[in-house]
């Protein structure tokens, strides 16, 4: 269902509109003509609610709320205020985003499920509401509003060639929106926010304002397609804006394709050319009819139509790629040494430990001062007052069994984790600041499972961490203003800085990042850390479920992270590694600090050894 | 104060209904992991079935009968059928219930949908009696009165049976729940047979209240929902209370305030719960790992 | 590798040549093991190692690319409830207690399959952790970190599985009470003929208490024979 986003799909889009902008040629019939409208009609909501869906992983089952909103306005307006038709058309846009991102940030606080319920049930207040007495001054209650006929010159854009292009015209501008949005920074970020919304959060990205800007659009071109709905039937009633419309356009998205802006096209084509095709028996055998192909489609085939055309159109032109991209391993055995990147000139790999490197700290504050960090899970004691100094420029390892608090003492740093105490970076106090503020101070982090963007490419997920933390409009983003532009090559450039650092291969900057191994999602997720230049970089087990080749390769991109000037406090069980990578090394044991000082020495401590092959219970 | 008294009366045995659907909501939630948003319209297609037979000349009762296993091999069907073939991801699933949801309306309207509305006779005996100047219909006290045995089976069936111990389980811990050897997909298929019964006697206890049509369910679905989240989503027996609260308010705001009001308010309730207490009156809070 | 002689290859529950990825990363690359019944094996590593996954690659809970296990001379099917009724009773990580459930209750979960032999058990059992009788009506969540172990190992057992895998045995408890723990657990398995595989950090208790030590590294296992050899297990 929640397949795999694109964003490859401009030049289909494009074909799509053409050969709609051209289907009057052979449709020649009024009513065919006129089923065409209804379709690019739901089509222009769709395509919004792709967004909602596919790039920013929301579920809305009352999108024509927002149709009834642009509809109600804009002729209301008309009707009221005697708007002309241009500025009303506008008012029911701006209308019906501003209404989705109010009641949108609403609902982004609930759930996956919450939000899918939530939205339904708007669904359905807005029918009892627009139809009630409240509210009939504006709607007609009951009885309904008539739309004044909206003319240039002598021609009616409610009948003919001019509606039919009109709808087009408004169609397009949706599509060319939504697919706008998907390039930019904010539908970036939104996938990122699908994808796993606390790693969202921790590269910056302000998770609740991503999804309601999400929601936001979609709302306006819903309300763009509610007013092209209005010049389409020409009088509106409550029951055209019912919770069966807007369950029948979110099967539309099913049907079509989510995350493919395209396919919910194809979908309300084909949906409104079935309907319509059964029309002469009856409405509801179409009905049936539709729900009996969505529940088809979804059970057999859940990609959507849009991933049929597509496999048919590859197949057919023969265009299809060769698999993956050709710097893919070639077999199992390759894999290992061929995919992690060893810097030519570190190999071999030096047998210099840590010892063979200035032990001394360069002088100066630290960079990172942890005073007295506590965390209590519900009466357990997880973290009970740990003290840790970073001095800048150094590895620093945390170590300790398992269940001893070290990933939560890195949740507590990144700001994932309350406590109780201070984080203090750089001087400055930054306890109270949330997640996302963080990183933009400098701090970055992995993640033990890498939570990689898989339908973004490998350099799409680090370009990502470069400009998570840019916040700015997202409609002057999608205008592709100079200053924008100009950060944005700035992001690009740190990225590719952040992967040549890593000696990460070239040949695989493109691939998905759901086809790396596993090897190359933790150097992926190192380099998205530092797009973005931090000051401190956390790393949680970079070495876990690796193999020793691909844990060598790891280590040498932390030296030369290290030698970029970037202070790491790094977790890991693995000691061989530890020794290698580590100027000093803190043992936790029980949520407690047992000992800190230089690698060397605390790994040949005896109680540290105790602690790691497990006396059991010292305290 | 006589009339609040019989609203809140009524609105009590209505809540009880609203509270029973939230139950089958939140049962299938727990065991399947997806609440069913076509639970109400499997309701009211099976109250067509029993409709139908009673139409062909056939007793109520034995119509009713007939239905509730009809009820039982439907929800089967549903679960083997629509839901568990190429089993894919929670949100599939959704997409896969609601796309049920519609299919269910139109096979009505198809089907059985000529001439609806319908007048549906009642099970229960019209009338009622006044205690202390408030109104009690007979047919709400013994709506209360079969709400109460319902749960009493329940609570039976999770404490007493292995079968409903196991339930308990595959809803706390579906993995560990499998370690201990517990059939996943027989007890999805036991609680869709259970769901498929139960919708029926929801259906056949509100429609003779409002009719029989295929959009009679949507309303009741709608406070089921509010009520499960008031409710706290993953607690069983707070469904119920989440169902009195809705039931009880919404039958105040529609006599005191208008009928174009009664979804409103359920929103505006499930709204507010979720800003004061996120997981509901009884529900836990869900922790998420990285 | 292993040191299984050919006469007890059979029974109990064996594993060859197992191969388990994630994305693309072999987590466990051609291991084999065998726990003959009534015998105690552990199982060391450290943290990552893939102990927890060859624990869950036997359930089924982890697809494997590769490997045959088989419990008695039949290869284990693939699902993680019909191992567990083949007779496969596996104490989680985290120990996986039912905290809404009393004690009894989650206890009574644990009877997998009907058998005879269930009464003498339970006996058995309940004079090994008399602890869980005494707390029988209890809420399993209100109990310390010790007597969830103890209902865990208990409920583990009750289904009398021809093996038991248990997962992190020493997390959270005190020495004293692992050493009650794993005592009873040796001791019941070898009265009842019920094979034990402990996964463990702790290598001291494993080489203390288990008939065999395995070191798993670089997701193969070895044989671990030198109890006082842990800078070359875990510091190499």
């Amino acid at each position: 269902m929640l397949t795999r986003a694109r964003d490859d799909v401009g030049w289909p889009a494009l074909v799509l509109l053409l050969l709609l902008a051209l289907a009057p040629l052979a449709v020649t019939g009024v009513s065919e003509q006129g089923i065409l409208v209804v379709a690019m009609i739901y089509a222009v909501g769709a395509v919004g609610l792709d967004v909602l869906t596919g790039y920013s992983g929301q579920f809305s089952f009352g999108q024509f709320v927002y149709f009834a909103i642009g509809a109600y306005v804009m002729a209301a307006v008309r009707i009221h205020a005697h708007w002309p038709w241009v500025p009303a058309i506008i008012a029911g846009v701006v209308a019906a985003a501003l209404v989705a991102a109010v009641i949108g940030s609403l609902f982004v606080r609930l759930r996956f499920f919450g939000s899918a319920v939530g939205t339904f049930f708007l669904g359905a207040v807005a029918v009892d509401l627009i139809s009630g007495a409240r509210l009939s001054h504006w709607t007609g209650g009951s009885n309904g509003l008539a739309v004044l006929p909206v003319t240039i010159g002598a021609n009616s854009l409610s009948e003919g060639d001019w509606l039919y292009y009109t709808v087009w015209i408004a169609l397009a501008v949706s599509v060319a929106l939504c697919l706008r949005y998907t390039k930019v920074r904010a539908g970036m970020a939104a996938r990122v926010v699908k994808e796993n919304e606390v790693v969202a959060a921790v590269l910056g990205v302000r998770v609740f304002r991503e999804k309601v800007r999400a929601q936001a659009l979609a709302g306006a071109v819903a309300g763009l397609g509610g007013c092209m709905l209005a010049l389409d039937v020409g009088y509106l009633s409550p029951d055209t804006f019912g919770i069966s419309q807007s369950i029948e356009l979110f099967a539309i998205v099913a049907v079509g394709g989510t995350g493919s802006i395209v396919g919910p096209v194809l979908g309300a084509v084909f949906f409104f050319s079935l309907v319509n095709g059964f029309a002469s028996t009856s409405a509801s055998a179409s009905q049936l009819l539709f729900s009996l192909v969505v529940l088809a489609v979804v059970v057999l085939f859940n990609r959507g139509l849009y991933d049929l055309v597509e496999q048919a159109v590859r197949k057919l032109f023969a265009l299809r790629r060769a698999p993956a991209a050709t710097g893919a391993p070639e077999g199992p055995k390759t894999a290992r040494a061929g995919d992690a990147p060893v810097a030519p000139d570190e190999q071999p790999v030096p047998a210099a430990t840590a010892e063979d490197r200035p032990r001394q700290a360069p002088a100066g504050p630290p960079l990172l001062v942890l005073e007295s960090i506590g965390v209590d899970f519900g009466g357990v004691r997880a973290l009970g007052g740990v003290d840790l100094s970073v001095a800048r420029g150094e590895v620093h390892a945390v170590i300790g069994p398992n269940g001893a608090g070290k990933t939560t003492l890195l949740n507590c740093i990144s700001g994932i984790q309350p406590a109780t105490g201070r984080v203090v970076l750089d001087g400055d106090d930054v306890t109270a600041l949330p997640v996302s503020v963080r990183r933009g101070r400098g701090i970055s982090r992995t993640f033990q499972h890498p939570s990689l963007v898989a339908d973004l490419t490998a350099r799409q997920n680090v370009e990502v961490g470069a400009y998570a933390t840019h916040n700015g409009s997202a409609l002057l983003e999608m205008a592709g203003l100079p200053g924008t532009r100009r950060r944005d090559r700035v992001a690009r450039e740190r990225a590719v800085a952040a992967l040549e650092l890593l000696d990460f291969p070239a040949s695989r900057w493109g691939v998905h990042a759901g086809e790396l191994t596993m090897g190359e999602q933790k150097h992926i997720d190192i380099a998205r850390a530092l797009a973005n230049e931090p000051k401190l970089l956390l790393l949680d087990e970079p070495t876990a479920g690796l193999g020793e080749e691909e844990i060598d390769a790891v280590a040498g991109a932390i030296e030369g992270v290290r030698r970029a000037g970037v202070t790491v406090v790094v977790i890991a069980h693995h000691v061989g590694f530890v020794r290698r990578i580590a100027d000093r090394c803190t043992v936790l044991d029980f949520g407690r600090v047992l000992t800190s000082g230089t690698a060397g020495d605390v790994l040949s401590d005896d109680q540290v050894v105790d602690v790691f092959v497990g006396a059991g219970g010292k305290s | 104060m006589g009339l609040a008294l019989s609203v809140i009366v009524s609105g009590i045995a209505f809540g009880l209904l609203i509270g029973m659907l939230a139950f089958i909501l939140v049962f299938l939630y727990k065991t399947t992991g997806v609440a069913n948003f076509a639970v109400g319209n499997i309701g009211m297609f099976e109250t067509f079935i029993v409709y139908e037979l009673w139409k062909d000349g056939m007793g109520l009762w034995p119509a009713a009968g007939i239905g509730l296993v009809c009820s039982a091999v439907f929800g089967v069907l549903i679960y083997q059928v629509v839901l568990r073939p190429f089993g894919g991801s929670q949100a599939n699933t959704l997409v896969r219930t609601v796309a049920l949801f519609l299919l269910l309306a139109a096979m009505a309207d198809v089907f059985f949908g000529r001439d609806q509305p319908y007048h549906f006779p009642s099970l229960l005996p019209s009338g009622g009696t006044k205690v202390g100047g408030v109104l009690l219909r007979w047919s709400d006290l013994i709506t209360v009165g079969i709400v109460l045995v319902i749960v009493t089976g329940f609570v039976a069936m999770f404490r007493y049976t292995r079968t409903g111990l196991q339930f308990l389980a595959v809803a706390q811990r579906p993995e560990t729940a499998r370690l201990l050897g517990v059939r996943a997909t027989r007890l999805s298929t036991i609680a869709y047979m259970l769901a498929g019964c139960l919708a029926l006697l929801i259906g056949l206890l509100l429609a003779p209240k409002q009719l029989l049509f295929s959009q009679m369910m949507n309303p009741i679905l709608l406070f089921a929902f509010a009520a499960a989240v008031v409710g706290g989503f993953t607690s069983l027996g707070g469904t119920f209370v989440g169902g009195i609260i809705i039931g009880v308010a919404t039958d105040l705001v529609s006599t005191y305030l208008g009928s174009d009001l009664t979804l409103a308010s359920a929103l505006a309730i499930m709204l507010l719960t979720l800003a004061v207490r996120p997981n509901g009156l009884f529900g836990t809070a869900q922790v998420r790992r990285l | 590798m292993t040191a299984v002689s050919e006469e007890r290859a059979g029974a109990g529950l064996s594993i060859q040549d197992l191969h388990v990825r994630f994305s693309g990363a072999r987590v466990l690359d051609g291991l084999s093991l065998a726990v003959a019944p009534g015998e105690i094996v552990g199982l060391a590593g450290r943290n990552g190692a893939g102990k927890t996954t060859t624990l869950r690659a036997i359930s089924g809970l982890a697809a494997r690319s590769g490997g045959v296990i088989s419990l008695d001379g039949v290869r284990l099917p693939a699902r993680p409830e019909a191992v567990a009724r083949a007779g496969v009773a596996h104490v989680p990580e985290g120990r996986g207690i039912f905290a809404d459930l009393t004690v009894e209750e989650n206890i009574r979960l644990g009877i997998v399959r009907k058998v005879p032999a269930e009464r003498t058990l339970r006996g058995a059992l309940e004079e090994a952790f008399p602890a869980v009788v005494r707390l029988r009506g209890q809420k399993a969540g209100r109990l310390s970190g010790g007597e969830q172990q103890m209902v865990a190992l208990f409920r583990g057992l009750i289904g009398s599985p021809r093996v038991l895998l248990v997962d992190e045995m020493s997390l959270g408890l005190s020495p004293r009470a692992l050493r009650t723990a794993i005592e009873a657990l040796a001791g019941l398995g070898r009265a009842h003929g019920i094979g034990v595989l402990v996964v463990d950090q702790n290598s001291r208790m494993l080489h203390e208490h288990c008939d065999r030590v395995h070191l798993l590294n670089d997701g193969r296992v070895r044989l671990w024979e030198d109890a006082s050899d842990i800078a070359s297990a875990y510091f190499a």
